[in-house]
């Protein structure tokens, strides 16, 4: 504690060039969506649960099987709902870090906007 | 050397040849610092990104084990499928989470983090040592895996020995060169190569052996009805109760994986880790053919002395040499990308943290301030470790095979422990050093002593998820008891004026 490294950027050590949060808006709204996330978890667990039999089978599949199958392609649909639900993809912004929230303050860089405002939601 | 089995070894040859030529040339203009070798300078976009991480998930796990699991048990195997999407749902917020802190303060390991996160590099040393203890037996199952493979697929004339001793030298000559951008490239021809070998397997194998999927899912039912519930057939106990803890277990465990984050950290920005949150789970429906390809051959080949092989033997068994070759190439790149980022992040994980003095926010710690020459020297030593590693898990594979492997079956509920340190600490302002360093020991020695005295999983329960609760619970308790003495960033309300904890003021100058 006896002294301290002073004129460190938060760049931190050695790393030069244009900085890759320059240009980022932060986003503080609340996130409501990502509760969604939880969708997958939830359908996998319930799947020896509530599914773990063999009739009746869907298509020929086994009703497990295609309890799995289902999840596994109604995961990635529930995550795309969320970015489009995000306020934080919708803007491209960085994640907020509670652990940070004194040090990340007002960020005059938002005011360039979204670098990657992607698809017609925003 | 039969012609099949000299057909393939040239194949095999070619391809290690490409391999390491895509791997080297990726690197061709390339910055030669630290954060690019470590992290491609925080560049690659969601193609790469995708690539990447996609390389990472299908391992030679996925071709051997998945097969052998589906053979030897039935379902339990769908774990596998389960944890990595429900990790990619995870992913959307931790990717961007750890990308954004280590970005904001030029960090390139867990490690790293913890050390900034804490203040203290002695937190970001135990961190390094904890995550390479249980990685490098990973390493040694993945040369295995390759050895297998290669012996395989070209019909036995390459020895196991010789194959293991290749892959490790194809993976340490790109991965020295470029770092995480040579994985990535190489990624890009394994992907392609995983892709179709696995979609024709998929048509190919129920049709060739039976009569297509309908028939094979009609004598699953009636011959083997066991293997479609569980707890499967003979699986030991991977009941409702395993599959659920191992799962959600492994899916937070992955997100902080060392090769994971060298992943985040390589992103362009955050969209880049959302939108592959999206699109990395399709991938994982391929994960699904293996365990088909393992079932079938419960009908073709009912007495398999080794069930790993199941996949490869129904390939050998069917296809003329090219097309196998063609299917073993995919098998070994998946064992060499995987193994070449674990390789990677444990030279990373090292080579700034433990070798290179840290990263000056520790204000214990000597190194302050930016040195460009530190930089190379610290690349450097990163190289070093990232090649004993290496040479570690070939000693391992060579000489004592099994002994580490035991060891990687902890991998998860090992690298778990770290979950509170490294993640948690990131959206729990008060979490204190303290807390940390014990809640994380607590869980280590739970797990430990759980796997030693013969009761992991626990009444079915995943010994790493205890662990993780046990681990929390100290965390916090230590937390609450005693509140941080140096805290973490921005941890009180004005901490402008405070001399050890320049970090805050500094950003506020820097935007």
């Amino acid at each position: 504690m006896s002294h301290a490294p002073e004129d460190r950027g938060r760049e931190g050590p050695a790393e030069a060039g244009a900085h890759p949060l320059d240009g980022l808006p932060e986003v503080s709204a609340r996130r409501p969506a990502l509760w969604l996330l939880l969708v997958p978890a939830v359908l996998y667990c319930l799947a020896p649960l509530v599914a773990n039999r063999i009739e009746p089978r869907v298509l020929g599949v086994p009703f497990l099987l295609f309890w799995i199958l289902a999840a596994t392609v109604i995961s990635p649909l529930v995550i795309w709902a969320v970015t489009r639900l995000d306020p934080a993809y919708r803007t491209g912004a960085a994640e907020p870090l509670p652990a940070e929230r004194e040090t990340a303050g007002p960020t005059p860089g938002g005011a360039e906007g979204p670098e990657r405002p992607e698809g017609g939601a925003a | 050397m039969s012609s099949s089995a000299a057909i393939a070894t040239t194949i095999f040859g070619l391809a290690m040849v490409v391999t390491i030529l895509i791997g080297v040339l990726s690197a061709r203009g390339r910055d030669k610092g630290l954060s690019e070798w470590s992290v491609s300078s925080r560049g690659l976009g969601v193609l790469f990104i995708w690539l990447l991480m996609a390389g990472e998930t299908y391992t030679s796990f996925s071709f051997l084990g998945t097969a052998g699991w589906s053979y030897s048990f039935g379902v339990p195997i769908l774990y596998l499928v389960a944890y990595l999407t429900v990790g990619f749902a995870v992913a959307y917020v931790v990717g961007p989470a750890i990308w954004t802190y280590a970005s904001r303060h030029g960090l390139i390991s867990i490690a790293d983090m913890a050390e900034h996160r804490f203040r203290s590099r002695p937190v970001g040393i135990l961190v390094a040592v904890i995550a390479t203890v249980f990685l490098v037996p990973y390493i040694q199952v993945q040369i295995q895996g390759m050895g297998v493979v290669v012996n395989a697929m070209t019909y036995g004339s390459v020895d196991l020995r010789v194959a293991a001793v290749i892959s490790f030298v194809v993976a340490e000559v790109f991965i020295l060169v470029s770092g995480l951008r040579g994985s990535a490239w190489v990624s890009a021809l394994k992907d392609v190569l995983v892709i179709a070998a696995v979609v024709f397997l998929a048509v190919y194998v129920p049709m060739h052996y039976l009569d297509g999927f309908g028939d094979f899912m009609h004598r699953m039912v009636a011959e083997k009805p066991e293997w479609l519930t569980f707890p499967g057939h003979e699986s030991g106990g991977r009941d409702a109760m395993w599959f659920i803890s191992t799962l959600l277990l492994n899916a937070v465990t992955i997100t902080i994986f060392p090769t994971t984050v060298a992943g985040y950290l390589s992103a362009r920005n955050p969209n880049a880790l959302r939108r592959n949150a999206v699109l990395l789970p399709w991938y994982q429906l391929l994960l699904f053919v293996p365990m088909m390809i393992g079932a079938t051959a419960l009908f073709v080949m009912p007495a398999l002395g080794n069930p790993d092989l199941a996949l490869f033997s129904l390939v050998t068994d069917s296809l003329p040499a090219p097309a196998v070759a063609i299917i073993g190439v995919a098998g070994a790149l998946s064992a060499i990308v995987p193994m070449s980022v674990f390789m990677l992040a444990i030279g990373t994980l090292w080579g700034r943290t433990l070798l290179g003095g840290g990263n000056g926010a520790d204000p214990r710690s000597r190194r302050t301030g930016r040195m460009p020459a530190d930089d190379v020297r610290t690349k450097r030593l990163s190289q070093l470790v990232c090649l004993i590693a290496g040479l570690i898990a070939l000693a391992g594979a060579l000489f004592y095979p099994n002994t580490l492997v035991q060891l990687s079956v902890l991998s998860y509920e090992g690298v778990a422990q770290l979950v509170p340190t490294v993640l948690l600490a990131l959206f729990w302002r008060r979490m204190s050093k303290a807390g940390a360093v014990s809640g994380l020991l607590a869980g280590l020695a739970v797990v430990v002593a759980l796997w030693a005295t013969g009761n992991d999983p626990w009444h079915g329960v995943n010994g790493g998820i205890i662990g993780l609760a046990v681990n929390l619970a100290v965390t916090a308790a230590v937390t609450f008891a005693r509140p941080a003495a140096a805290g973490p960033p921005g941890a009180r309300p004005a901490p402008r004026t405070e001399g050890n904890d320049p970090a805050p003021a500094a950003t506020e100058e820097a935007k």
